[in-house]
């Protein structure tokens, strides 16, 4: 537009074009401090409302959690139109309480979740995700199967926040539908996840025993099985492990340092067999595990493999082997290597003095 | 070559300059502008986020990995009891926390084995990356997660690496000793890790605790300093983390994690061998060199920004100080990327080859070089008659305008996220501080970020001090 200017020479038109420009920024820089002062008051306002509001619910909640007025007391206070500041109002309480409180707290909000439905289908993966966990702090077992159709949602993170609310005791006609999902969320760390199937308590140990057999499982799902199944000091996985270990050498190395730990923590002596292969394994990682698993289930005998693997090569190995003399009661040892100028000196000394 | 052949030269060189000035400038200022517009999306989700986490309950998750914060101190005797206190007071299940005495000539060992009851203990190095010779390890009896590693004087990233030599977990925080990180900052930062298995380092966001009300290591109240310089930089560090890094995070090709705060998986730092000693950015040259490691290795990796776990930190407050610590920045960049130059525009290195080593490395290395000859070519050409005045005018205009353009909308994302600065006052005088570091602010860091390129190229490599003045506020106890 500015090439058709009559008679512009190029510096004119440079110049509006500048000028045009300076203009435009100015406008933006207005629009963006409008911006932040509209922001704050927004902010403000919402605050005040947040404090208005919860100054005419806390009193009647209050009532409510100390059993002298009924759930459905706190209603008349809630107008229409602040029906998801309440829900949210609740979400706060139903994060710190438990049991019977949480009971009360799922009665008040019933009449309301219907309103939070929609929010599964529409909007961010964020507000979606929201919307899931309101539904299962608040409503469970009520809408179950609507936090459970979120396990399919399209986003990692809703998933998730799903998976997280259905694996937990109360709700095991849903975990072979978390277990299903459970390759979708490998990409999180395996401590996260296994902290997560622990969750699920007892009564999801047969599944995750499942799991840990199957072959047809990819092995890090397979190595989150076995965490959990240690978590919950599962007994039973115990010949799954071994059978696991008897069979596999080094292939999967999460699978093989997960089935060494839950040896470690559950097995016995007869098991020892079944260790000792991997306490010389090339795989540093697992050699770890392998020792470590040797000094928790032998006994007296063991002592010359673990004081051999003091000189790996690897700093956790020979920690692992120091450590585990030391739980053998074999001081003699490691005071003789501290006392003296060796490489080991230190970590024996570190090791005494844990 | 006649004198009038070779003034038509000169001339023709002016005009030249000043189209690549204008280049520059579109470049610099337009990338700068997309960042922000997408730190406005990516904040805003980030946010809605949150309000689906519970940190609590994320505290109560057994699988949350054990760190351990690595603190160098050199002649920290002002604050390392304060900060060292606030690591304390971190809540997360499992952490050990290893301050590095990097040599100190001040009392600052002795400050700590005071405060902390501190006794000689046997640790054991679990990696051997090259560091001055450690001269006793301490462990406080009244906190057994405190460990202080007192050796002989190396340098940050000497001091760092002897930390990730002692470090036996598989993540650690990179941190200076005069941080303040909140309660909450290793739970938010840690997910990171959590959400996606193949992070290798996360950064969080540094905030200036100038002015702010401090007690016993944690930030009570946050103000607005009352010094104009250390103002000037509050805005600055929400330009430069809310705006820049998540607009960078939003892209995935986060090249800068501040020094002052980052966790890192210690196996990946250990694989490429720590920090580099002879650079004074050692925290930048780092994550390009983990960039640049996982990709020729073909490693499937993400390296994070995340906007909501702060350390809060001391910025300088007269202009020798900030000079001299706006210059060693500039040689840390440089360093960076010159040592890592085959990444850019290297398609091997995906957008961090593509897009942030050369924005980096053409507009923010270059840039104050480009920029004060510009200053200069501009008055030649005024001077020259190649330039109207109203020309030149127009262009300052357009400069001044989206400078302030850019300082308002980091105000903007503030409001939008975390809204840190309640007072309406602190939001006001934010808004001023945008407009009046334009004059006189922006052309001495431009001087400041120039002097660095130049020292750098006759090799300099001090790191210039840092006066402490500890986070004591007023009408606080000391």
């Amino acid at each position: 537009m500015l090439q058709d200017v009559p008679g512009a020479t190029t510096m004119d038109r440079g110049f509006l074009l500048l000028a045009a420009a300076a203009l435009v920024l100015l406008l933006a820089s207005f629009a963006f401090a409008a911006l932040a002062i509209v922001l704050r008051i927004r902010n403000d306002r919402r605050a005040r409302r947040q404090v208005r509001l919860q100054r005419r619910w806390e009193p009647a909640m209050l009532e409510i959690l100390s059993g002298a007025a009924p759930p459905h007391a706190i209603f008349e206070r809630v107008d229409d139109a602040d029906a998801l500041d309440f829900l949210e109002f609740l979400l706060e309480y139903a994060r710190l309480l438990r049991g019977e409180e949480r009971g009360l707290i799922q009665a008040i909000a019933d009449p309301y979740l219907p309103r939070v439905i929609p929010a599964l289908r529409e909007g961010t993966a964020e507000s979606r995700g929201h919307a899931v966990l309101i539904l299962a702090r608040m409503g469970m077992p009520k809408y179950a199967h609507a936090v459970a159709s979120a396990l399919k949602d399209p986003s990692p993170i809703v998933a998730m926040i799903a998976a997280r609310s259905l694996f937990r005791p109360g709700h095991e006609r849903h975990f072979p539908a978390v277990l299903e999902h459970l390759p979708r969320f490998t990409g999180w760390s395996r401590g996260f996840l296994a902290s997560m199937l622990a969750g699920g308590g007892p009564r999801s140990a047969p599944l995750l025993r499942a799991i840990l057999a199957s072959d047809m499982e990819p092995p890090l799902v397979r190595a989150v099985a076995s965490d959990a199944l240690r978590e919950l000091n599962d007994l039973p996985s115990v010949p799954t492990a071994v059978g696991l270990l008897e069979g596999m050498a080094d292939r999967d190395r999460e699978l093989v340092v997960g089935c060494l730990r839950i040896l470690e923590q559950l097995g016995h002596q007869e098991h020892l067999p079944v260790v000792r292969p991997f306490v010389d394994s090339p795989d540093a990682v697992v050699r770890a595990s392998g020792v470590s698993a040797l000094a928790a289930l032998g006994g007296e005998d063991e002592i010359p493999a673990l004081q051999s693997k003091l000189d790996d090569t690897t700093f956790w190995v020979s920690l692992e082997a120091a450590r585990g003399l030391m739980s053998l009661g074999e001081m003699a040892t490691l005071e003789r290597i501290a006392g003296s100028r060796g490489p080991w000196s230190l970590l024996a000394q570190q090791v005494l003095s844990e | 070559m006649t004198g009038g052949a070779l003034a038509d030269l000169g001339l023709a060189f002016l005009d030249g300059f000043n189209v690549v000035v204008i280049g520059y400038f579109v470049l610099l200022n337009g990338t700068y502008l997309w960042m922000t517009l997408l730190a406005f999306g990516a904040l805003r989700r980030y946010a809605l986020r949150m309000s689906s986490v519970d940190p609590d309950e994320l505290m109560a998750t057994a699988g949350l990995p054990p760190v351990t914060l690595i603190a160098p101190a050199y002649n920290e005797e002002p604050t390392c009891v304060e900060s060292t206190r606030s690591l304390l007071t971190l809540r997360y299940p499992s952490y050990d926390i290893l301050v590095v005495n990097d040599g100190s000539s001040d009392g600052t060992l002795q400050r700590m084995v005071d405060a902390f009851e501190l006794e000689p203990a046997a640790r054991a190095p679990v990696a051997q990356i090259g560091t001055a010779t450690v001269r006793g390890i301490y462990r406080s009896t009244v906190h057994p997660n405190l460990w202080v590693i007192d050796k002989e004087n190396g340098g940050k990233a000497d001091a760092l690496n002897t930390g990730i030599n002692y470090c036996r977990h598989p993540l650690f925080c990179a941190m200076d000793a005069d941080s303040l990180l909140e309660p909450e900052a290793l739970t938010r930062i840690v997910r990171a890790f959590l959400e996606d298995a193949t992070t290798v380092a996360a950064g969080g966001v540094i905030r200036i605790v100038n002015g702010c009300k401090v007690r016993s290591g944690i930030v009570e109240e946050v103000r607005l300093p009352r010094n104009l310089l250390a103002r000037i930089q509050v805005l600055e560090y929400l330009r430069s983390f809310l705006s820049g890094r998540m607009g960078w995070d939003a892209l995935d090709a986060t090249l800068i994690i501040s020094g002052a705060f980052g966790m890192f998986s210690r196996r990946h730092v250990v694989e490429i061998g720590g920090y580099l000693h002879d650079t004074v950015g050692e925290d930048m040259e780092l994550v390009v060199r983990l960039h640049r490691h996982c990709r020729e290795n073909g490693e499937k990796y993400r390296v994070a920004f995340v906007p909501d776990p702060v350390a809060w930190t001391e910025c300088p407050e007269d202009l020798g100080v900030l000079g001299r610590q706006r210059d060693r920045w500039q040689r840390g960049l440089v360093e960076s990327l010159w040592r890592n130059r085959v990444m850019i525009f290297n398609p091997k290195y995906g957008r961090i080859g593509m897009l942030a080593a050369p924005y980096y490395f053409f507009l923010e290395v270059l840039g104050p070089v480009i920029e004060s000859l510009g200053y200069l070519t501009f008055v030649a050409a005024l001077l020259l008659g190649r330039a109207s005045t109203p020309y030149v005018l127009a262009f300052l205009a357009v400069a001044f305008a989206l400078g302030i353009s850019l300082s308002f909308a980091a105000v903007g994302l503030e409001e939008l996220s975390f809204r840190r600065y309640p007072k309406m006052r602190d939001l006001a005088t934010l808004l001023v501080m945008a407009v009046v570091e334009n004059v006189g602010y922006r052309q001495l860091s431009i001087w400041w970020r120039l002097r660095g390129m130049i020292s750098k190229l006759r090799g300099a490599s001090a790191w210039g001090v840092m006066e402490r003045k500890g986070f004591a506020t007023d009408g606080d106890d000391p």
